[in-house]
């Protein structure tokens, strides 16, 4: 059943986006909640759900950039990257579009209900599945199509291998979007999709401003804050070192040739800094490079 | 030869629990037609009882009397179980009819299964019936081939027979020295390769006593890290020992390396009823949570118990014992244990790992991992990823004694927590804190680690009791900033 504020755009309607209709299976129907003149040309940001905080932070600095120029941040809404993105848009006042799986009035991923209901209000959720549908795992391929669809250029920050990241990426091509990526390490599991995408012949982006000139966009910034950086002002050995690559205490051990009571130590002080987090898989990773901006 | 009338008491036990009652077999041998019978609330072993010993008195050459038997266990409201009643019916015959001198079984405590030929064998639990023997100062009567498992007791005298017909014959009690025994089911931490921090966190339990949480994949290591717990704890002292020994008596499991000091160390499968991880039955069985008593349990792929046993642990690590209610009234077992658990990160074993993919959804991780419940990881003081080694250290690594010298600062660190009264895992609220004796400085450290780490109340007292148990390590009185930072590595990662 139709939400009170929802919308339905049929193929053929005014209001549907031109840039679907240049794909070679635009949707028949786009049901929608928000805004539906945010279906313009923009920037997919998009990367894995088992994500690092390296993805995150990826994902945060570019979309919070585009958005915060204008362009319109569209993603998936799934764990990790994609959510990191819409909260970086909405975090500048930016524009944003979730294109789910599932209904565009169903919560899904779960924990995702309190940044959905406020991309609802402040940007747009879409779908073509109908009002209520529940999360179907073929829907959420076809999904991706419109994501590529919606958007100028896809950038994929973070991609493991195989990875539902690629069929998005597949999708751009198709449609003839650019395909842009950032580049990980190559030891990291995590960044083998990202990195092989780029063997096949995608656009590197390593900093703002070479998004800018993909984009189009005037002004990108010199100042270090649209930069992934960290304070290394402190010669620290092990920082440096997990900067470059998460890395287990065992391994910083035998790297650095230090006993281990002493790099739990390290390690511990480094967490309670706020710089470092220990990851799920136990390695010490550097935290999301997340500044605070004033409202 | 006509034995026609007489009467014979005999002392022996039943268990209950982990105790061995005294029961006093009361023999009546009167004129009547002939029968056979046993009163006295016994279970169907005790009844069959009567068949043994018929058979078992004729196989031994002596005669069965042709009259009326009656058998009284006294006290005869207590319900008896078990086929140690054989010998003591047996001989209370035996003397009635006048073919067995009474002061073969006066100041006696007879407990033994007879065969069908008149030979004897021990039964469970003949250590709780040498207790309760050397208790009474009565000599105990059983198989000669319980003798490994009773000379633990010490002050017990006792005589071994193998044969019904040896009853009579008065040998003197041996006393032999044990065997060394060695449990194959536990590790040297030499033995293991790599694993520097997992072995530092192994340390840190041994000396506190505290819980501990494996994560990692499947080959990792974790079970080999679990088996090398019982070798860096202190030796068990001698009560212990004894305590151990007893349980593992009761439940019919070789109870010598228990009583040689060796830490018991189980490992139930995740297949295991609830009966037999807590104990239950009738007669009462020891659970592996009473096995383990003063040793390590070990419970190797966590969210695979059922949430109903791993709910049934709650007590057992809250109060350091299990109390069975039964309708016989409730039997209380000691279940005083380090608890160790190993878990997969996720259904398929591999997130996180370096070589190998995950191929399970984020849904399915978190429910995994919301399998263990929030009751038992409010237990948990020391969380650990341990990961799969790369081979080449596996293959370059000399198997050296590394257990000896980390038992040695375990040991320390123990006796500088007994030395503030008690172990730290038991510490808790104002005790903790005055244990840790924090300065301002460390004090806004702690807010900070719970700031960062979003650490729960519980969350706090954890971090504590680690550093704490750290500190102890080093033999420092307070806890410092570095012990803190190093407690904070061992903590449990709330799904991230």
């Amino acid at each position: 059943m139709r939400p009170p504020d929802g919308w339905e755009i049929d193929k053929g309607d005014p209001r549907y986006p031109e840039t679907l209709l240049t794909t070679p299976d635009p949707p028949k129907r786009i049901y929608g909640l928000g805004n539906p003149n945010l279906l313009t040309p923009g920037l997919a940001v998009i990367g894995a759900r088992k994500s690092t905080p390296y993805g995150r932070s990826c994902a945060h600095l570019f979309a919070g950039w585009a958005a915060s120029r204008g362009v319109v941040i569209v993603s998936g809404a799934a764990v990790g990257c994609d959510q990191a993105a819409h909260r970086a848009a909405l975090e500048v006042d930016g524009a944003t579009v979730a294109v789910l799986g599932c209904g565009a009035d169903v919560d899904y991923p779960r924990d995702a209900t309190q940044l959905l209901d406020v991309i609802r209000a402040r940007g747009a959720v879409i779908s073509e599945q109908p009002w209520g549908s529940t999360p179907r795992r073929w829907a959420f391929s076809r999904r991706n199509r419109i994501i590529a669809g919606l958007s100028h250029s896809v950038l994929v920050v973070e991609a493991s291998l195989p990875s539902g990241t690629f069929s998005t990426a597949d999708h751009a091509l198709e449609a003839d979007r650019e395909v842009l990526v950032v580049p990980g390490s190559i030891l990291s599991p995590e960044c083998r999709g990202s990195n092989r995408l780029l063997v096949q012949g995608a656009t590197p982006i390593t900093d703002v401003s070479e998004l800018a000139a993909v984009l189009g966009l005037l002004g990108a910034p010199e100042d270090a804050e649209h930069t992934v950086s960290h304070d290394l002002s402190r010669r620290d050995a092990i920082m440096t070192a997990l900067v470059a690559n998460p890395m287990r205490p065992d391994d910083l051990a035998r790297e650095f040739a230090l006993d281990i009571v002493t790099v739990a130590r390290r390690l511990g002080e480094l967490e309670r800094d706020g710089k470092v987090i220990r990851l799920r898989d136990g390695r010490y990773s550097p935290v999301e490079n997340k500044r605070r901006r004033p409202h | 030869m006509s034995h026609h009338s007489g009467q014979a008491t005999v002392r022996t036990g039943t268990l209950r629990g982990i105790d061995a009652i005294p029961v006093e077999v009361q023999v009546d041998v009167g004129r009547g037609l002939p029968a056979f019978r046993i009163v006295g609330l016994g279970d169907i072993a005790v009844q069959e009882a009567r068949e043994r010993v018929r058979a078992a008195i004729r196989s031994s050459g002596l005669s069965f009397p042709d009259a009326r038997v009656t058998v009284n266990l006294a006290p005869a409201p207590l319900k008896k179980h078990g086929t140690g009643f054989d010998l003591p019916i047996a001989a209370g015959i035996l003397v009635a009819t006048g073919q067995v001198e009474p002061r073969f079984i006066n100041d006696s405590w007879l407990t033994g299964e007879l065969a069908l030929d008149g030979g004897l064998r021990p039964v469970n639990g003949m250590l709780c019936h040498a207790i309760a023997a050397a208790h009474e100062r009565r000599v105990l009567v059983c198989s000669v081939d319980s003798e490994p498992e009773i000379s633990a007791v010490d002050a017990l005298h006792w005589r071994g027979i193998d044969r019904l017909s040896d009853v009579c014959r008065q040998s003197t009690p041996t006393h032999r020295q044990l065997p060394p025994t060695n449990q194959a089911c536990t590790a040297d931490l030499g033995s293991v390769a790599g694993h520097q921090s997992a072995k530092r966190a192994l340390e840190i339990a041994a000396a506190g006593a505290l819980n501990v949480l494996m994560v990692g994949p499947p080959g990792s290591g974790k079970t080999m890290l679990a088996r090398c717990l019982p070798g860096i704890l202190p030796p068990m002292s001698h009560a212990e020992a004894l305590e151990t020994a007893v349980i593992h008596s009761v439940a019919g499991l070789d109870s010598s390396s228990a009583s040689g000091g060796t830490r018991p160390f189980r490992a139930p499968h995740h297949a295991s009823t609830l009966r037999g991880l807590i104990g239950g039955g009738s007669p009462i069985r020891p659970g592996e949570v009473s096995l383990a008593h003063n040793g390590v349990l070990f419970l190797d792929e966590l969210p695979e118990f059922g949430p109903a046993t791993l709910q049934a642990l709650r007590q057992p690590m809250e109060d350091r014992r299990i109390s069975l209610v039964r309708a016989e009234g409730r039997v209380d077992l000691p279940a005083d244990f380090m608890f160790i658990a190993a878990a997969n990160p996720c259904p398929c074993g591999f997130l996180g790992d370096p070589d190998k993919r995950c191929t399970c959804s984020e849904t399915s991780i978190s429910r995994y991992a919301s399998r263990i419940g929030g009751p038992l990881m409010d237990r948990i003081d020391i969380c650990l990823r341990v990961d799969r080694i790369d081979p080449g250290l596996l293959m370059s690594t000399e198997e050296v004694d590394e257990s000896t010298a980390v038992r040695t600062d375990v040991q320390r660190a123990r006796t500088m927590a007994e030395s503030r009264g008690a172990s730290n895992r038991l510490l808790n609220g104002v005790p903790l804190l005055r244990a840790c004796s924090l300065t301002p400085d460390c004090v806004q450290r702690v807010e900070e680690i719970a700031s960062h780490a979003r650490l729960s109340g519980r969350g706090v007292t954890r971090l504590l009791r680690v550093a704490r148990t750290i500190a102890d390590l080093e033999s420092t009185p307070s806890v410092m900033s570095e012990h803190l930072d190093e407690a904070a590595s061992y903590r449990i990662l709330e799904g991230r």
